[in-house]
């Protein structure tokens, strides 16, 4: 992926196919990690069809709403990054309703979803400014890209934390007890 | 002018909202980290006491097997082997009118032996029973308990009782029971003792039953190789009454047991009507 943004910034001047694409498979892959870690039927069947409309609607956006030619994906950002952290917060949920004896601090799973909830929180109002400002306020864009830099910054140290933490038995204990059905 | 003006009020309204978020997003994080935390002492808190209950009723059944069992052992002791013997002894006192005399002396010896055999079944069988603990009361079953031990002349034991006596309730008496009769069966197995010393002390809100003697004591380490599971017991059962037990000796200074209890208290192990086996 990254050497086919690389061709294309080179060829185009610009990254917009990879956007488009990538803001797609983020998404699937996020949400297919959530997959695993929930057990309730009902949430993961909301999982996988979250999935497919995401596909289906980057499809029609690329194609029809915000052009791969001209437009990023904005519309597709925003819309995944809503069902982040929806995910986020329902994995919040049950952590809540099946707490271990493990500090929290010492979890992996925290420290991924905290990534997330803050990565999508934080870029959700930075794709709704960048779809906001253009042609509406007289504003130099360059503040929004610091923003969207920190946040991703704060993101990989969050994911770097999780990894640093993740120890399986811990993990297992979210994702092992019987979920009600 | 206007132009840059403008735009450095909206970059000064970005860097609040964004303010905002970030702010909103660490009180979020905090707010999840402080209720998880709380949520697992709650989960803690929850978890022993259910331990602690699960403990205590596993004692209790233990409690009411063992004194069952007890209570069937003293009525077989009492009902039947007792009265087997009284059957011997009629049947001695049949033989003797036809015995010549050196064959009479025998039989009255036998007799009295056996007559001092049921003597000791039954206060045995007494012992046993929680009916006498029902009916008599934790002193004078112990009182006589201490009359049975210096008969048996196995053990010098004194009984003092220090304030006015009061009921403790009938199972507490039971267990209060059970504890001496551990004690005593440690110190008669275990200690090699001479002497035993009991003080009954009642105040009118602290029980204390004091059991000391003068045997080979023991050191920590030495029940920690033998498990110590009777003194275990010991300390249970005045936990399951509401009380507290402490066990002091070292080698060659004897062992003192100590139950205290405060008779306010509410108890776990309440007088509920367990024991509807009786002897007679």
């Amino acid at each position: 992926m990254y050497l086919f943004d690389q061709w294309e910034i080179t060829n185009y001047k610009n990254n917009l196919i990879y956007e488009h694409i990538d803001t797609a498979c983020t998404y699937i892959f996020i949400a297919l990690i959530y997959y695993f870690l929930f057990k309730n039927k009902y949430i993961k069947a909301s999982i996988l069809a979250s999935i497919i409309l995401i596909a289906i609607f980057s499809i029609i956006n690329a194609f029809i709403i915000q052009k791969y030619t001209s437009l990023f994906p904005t519309y597709t950002m925003m819309l995944t990054e809503v069902l982040c952290i929806i995910l986020a917060v329902l994995l919040f949920n049950k952590m809540l309703l099946y707490p271990t004896e493990v500090d929290i601090i010492k979890q992996s799973t925290f420290w991924f979803n905290t990534a997330i909830i803050v990565y999508n929180s934080s870029l959700f109002l930075a794709s709704a400014l960048a779809n906001y400002f253009p042609g509406r306020v007289p504003i130099n864009l360059f503040i929004l890209k610091y923003f969207w830099y920190g946040t991703i910054f704060l993101f990989y140290i969050f994911l770097l934390i999780a990894i640093l933490t993740d120890r399986k038995e811990i993990r297992d204990v979210y994702v092992a007890p019987a979920d009600p059905e | 002018m206007w132009h840059l003006q403008i735009q450095n009020e909206n970059i000064g309204q970005l860097v609040s909202l964004t303010g905002i978020l970030f702010a909103l997003l660490a009180g979020f994080i905090a707010y999840f980290v402080i209720l998880y935390r709380n949520k697992q002492q709650k989960n803690l808190r929850e978890r022993e006491q259910l331990e602690a209950s699960f403990r205590q009723e596993v004692l209790k059944t233990q409690i009411e097997v063992q004194d069952q069992t007890l209570n069937y052992i003293s009525t077989e002791i009492h009902d039947n082997i007792t009265q087997v013997l009284s059957f011997v002894k009629l049947s001695l006192a049949g033989l003797v009118s036809s015995a010549d005399a050196e064959k009479k002396t025998k039989i009255t010896e036998v007799r009295e032996l056996v007559a001092q055999t049921i003597t000791d079944l039954r206060d045995l069988s007494k012992s046993l029973s929680f009916e006498q603990i029902s009916s008599l009361g934790l002193a004078k079953t112990i009182e006589r308990e201490v009359e049975r031990i210096n008969k048996s002349g196995l053990l010098e034991v004194s009984l003092d009782r220090e304030g006015k006596e009061y009921p403790l309730g009938q199972q507490r008496e039971l267990v209060l029971f059970r504890i001496f009769q551990e004690t005593l069966n440690n110190t008669l197995k275990h200690a090699g003792a001479k002497h035993m010393k009991i003080v009954l002390h009642y105040q009118a809100d602290l029980f204390n039953l004091t059991v000391e003697d003068d045997g080979a004591g023991f050191s920590a380490g030495m029940i920690a190789q033998k498990h110590g599971s009777g003194l275990k017991n010991i300390e249970n059962r005045a936990s399951l009454i509401g009380g507290s037990a402490s066990i002091v000796s070292s080698p060659h200074k004897g062992c003192c047991t100590k139950i205290t209890l405060n008779p306010q208290k509410p108890q776990l192990y309440t007088d509920g009507g367990t024991h509807q086996n009786s002897s007679s």
